[in-house]
């Protein structure tokens, strides 16, 4: 459906929910694409929350590279009035490291501002997420401050960092692209 | 419930909800904590929508009043269990502003939060162009955290969303201060 350098994006289907939810439970990917903490969250749990989770303020697609789902990625929160939208992603701890959250966040923007029509995307990391922080720096976000001390994990307080990326931002790296 | 001298923040009665649905039409009452969409809500469907929300723990609403008089509506909402935080929200009424009310209030309910909720961490959200709010969550020792660009379109144009967090430590700093 939408395709990058490496990986297609495409609507969840029910067949993935099994690989999903696995992939879920692991806990590094679990602490990548959540502030929350890890509980022993039912199927039954995870396939109604997936069902109830469609509309038209979110846009949630399966990743897969080479035919293989390798998780899933999205833009959550839609505003219709402010233009903007939160960017998540969440993908297997096999796929990490060979730059495909990084193509999955090019064609979220891609997707975000010109099918969209947003003016904002914005997202919240762990700050120990250091790997995400600077895949996303790369990709165009700009870190636009930390909200500390606003997670608890690993039995102590994190700060959060809010990244950013405004369609200006995005047209100026598009048209730097194509240079 | 809480009281500053003659400020107090206490449960909401049904008495004050005229004047509260009139501040949520009033195109220049809308708080920060909206990104400033004025809805045509009436009266009915704010009556609904108090149905449908029933106060909770995880929902604590008050309304701020001076005398017995109703000036302004302050909430702790979106109670995180785990990282023990929790977000405040203040409405003051625009007749009512410039008094220091804001201040006092949100100095309330920060008192509350951590001393009777033990929470870790309490924030807000401002707009850019909220002066009043910023300063009062400024007075009692929120400190800036983030600003977030173009984050509220409002009155046609974007506004930088700014975030503004107090911790336990800082919260007992002052309190000892005091």
């Amino acid at each position: 459906m939408l395709h990058g350098e490496h990986v297609t994006l495409r609507p969840v289907r029910v067949e993935d929910l099994h690989a999903l939810y696995a992939n879920l439970l692991d806990p590094e990917t679990w602490i990548s694409g959540s502030d929350k903490p890890l509980w022993p969250m039912p199927f039954s749990v995870y396939e109604k929350m997936c069902s109830t989770s469609v509309g038209d303020d979110m846009a949630e697609f399966a990743v897969e590279v080479g035919g293989t789902l390798i998780g899933r990625g999205g833009l959550f929160e839609i505003d219709h009035v402010s233009r903007n939208a939160s960017i998540g992603l969440s993908l297997c701890a096999a796929s990490r490291g060979q730059g495909f959250g990084r193509d999955v966040v090019r064609v979220l923007l891609d997707y975000g501002f010109q099918k969209r029509n947003l003016h904002r995307i914005y997202l919240e990391a762990l700050a120990r997420n250091i790997a995400g922080l600077r895949a996303y720096a790369a990709s165009g976000f700009v870190e636009e401050g930390r909200l500390r001390d606003s997670a608890y994990l690993y039995g102590g307080f994190e700060d959060l960092v809010v990244m950013g990326v405004l369609r200006s931002d995005w047209l100026d790296s598009r048209l730097g692209s194509e240079r | 419930m809480f009281s500053d001298g003659d400020l107090q923040i206490r449960p909401i009665a049904p008495a004050d909800l005229p004047l509260m649905h009139a501040w949520l039409v009033d195109a220049t009452s809308n708080s920060s904590a909206d990104s400033g969409l004025l809805l045509p809500l009436t009266w009915e469907q704010l009556l609904e929508r108090l149905a449908d929300n029933p106060p909770n723990q995880d929902c604590e609403q008050y309304a701020i009043a001076v005398e017995e008089r109703l000036v302004g509506h302050c909430q702790l909402v979106a109670f995180d269990h785990l990282a023990r935080s929790a977000e405040a929200v203040l409405t003051v009424a625009p007749a009512e502003r410039g008094k220091d009310y804001g201040h006092r209030a949100v100095g309330l309910l920060v008192d509350h939060a951590f001393r009777d909720r033990g929470l870790h961490r309490v924030w807000t959200g401002v707009r850019a162009d909220d002066e009043d709010g910023q300063r009062a969550y400024g007075a009692v020792g929120f400190i800036e955290e983030t600003r977030e660009r173009e984050q509220h379109w409002v009155n046609g144009r974007y506004v930088d969303g700014i975030r503004m967090g107090l911790l336990r430590p800082e919260w007992d700093q002052r309190h000892a201060a005091r």
